[in-house]
């Protein structure tokens, strides 16, 4: 669904057509749980707060102003919601050495990264996602899950473009770190 | 930096996939939506009637505040004295009989009305 497609969604819904909304409620409820359950990790919290975001979506349907797409919004909506849900709880993440992470060449990153053969790889690989803090884990899943643009992840997380690219690239070698220690 | 090559961290996300929501999410969570239309509706009512009232009292607060403060009128009402004699008593009881049988009338057609539409709608329901 594109942009005018999505406003002229939004200005009927607006004008009383409430059953409109299911369109996007069908479109993004999967990916929006996807990312909320990356962030909760329990299911019935994740369905909870999904049902949240999508509640004060609608309830704020009339502050879009379509300047980025519907999904944009609604992530960074559910986003907010599931960090407000995390922050009620304690969750600890390991840190990582930074002069370890600066020491990694790019290159053995890139060469790494591109093959995707390897179980065992894989299997380490998602131990070490799992370990990513919530801004972490939200930048990879929507950059390489929802093919979300920098400028998008930006909206989302209220961050600048080159703010966003930076943690992308800090992202990978923390990944890297995380496997290879 | 080009990380759309970066085919490992897309499978490993791929396959860590979380479960997705329950299958009757979607029906929920518009019920959800179309309570939430309803409790914003039942609250701008309100609203309108509580402005309603507000306004209103505050128009009579300002016609009593007008009336005794700018304007000489006598607001005491006198009212007529009645003698009521036997013979009116009879009249006025049989009015009132007339006037009760009347609402008794009423009051019955809306019940068997209201009965009967109930019946019919229970009837009509599939």
């Amino acid at each position: 669904m594109n942009n005018p497609d999505e406003l002229n969604y939004i200005e009927r819904i607006l004008a009383g057509e409430t059953n409109l909304y299911s369109h996007f409620v069908n479109s993004y409820s999967n990916s929006i749980y996807s990312l909320i359950v990356r962030i909760v990790l329990t299911n019935e919290d994740a369905e909870e707060l999904t049902q949240d975001s999508f509640l004060k979506a609608f309830k704020k349907l009339d502050t879009f102003k379509g300047d980025c797409s519907f999904s944009t919004w609604l992530f960074r909506i559910a986003y907010n919601t599931a960090i407000s849900a995390t922050r009620k709880r304690k969750m600890e993440f390991p840190m990582v050495d930074e002069a370890m992470m600066e020491s990694v060449p790019d290159e053995a990153i890139e060469t790494f990264f591109e093959g995707d053969e390897n179980e065992i790889k894989l299997q380490k690989l998602e131990e070490a996602i799992a370990k990513l803090n919530v801004e972490e884990k939200t930048l990879i899943t929507l950059f390489y899950t929802e093919d979300k643009s920098v400028a998008e992840l930006a909206k989302v997380l209220d961050l600048t473009n080159e703010n966003v690219k930076v943690k992308l690239y800090r992202v990978r070698k923390k990944l890297y770190v995380l496997m290879t220690k | 930096m080009n990380m759309n090559n970066d085919k490992a961290i897309i499978k490993a996300l791929q396959s860590t996939q979380s479960p997705r929501p329950s299958v009757d999410f979607n029906s929920r969570m518009m019920a959800e939506v179309y309570r939430a239309v309803e409790r914003k509706k039942k609250r701008a009512y309100i609203l309108s009637l509580c402005l309603a009232s507000g306004v209103s009292l505050a128009l009579i607060a300002m016609t009593i505040y007008l009336l005794n403060n700018y304007f000489a009128i006598n607001l005491h009402i006198h009212l007529p004295k009645f003698n009521v004699s036997d013979q009116s008593i009879s009249v006025y009881g049989f009015s009132f009989y007339i006037a009760l049988l009347i609402l008794i009338l009423i009051g019955l057609d809306h019940y068997l009305r209201h009965k009967w539409l109930m019946k019919k709608s229970g009837n009509d329901r599939p």
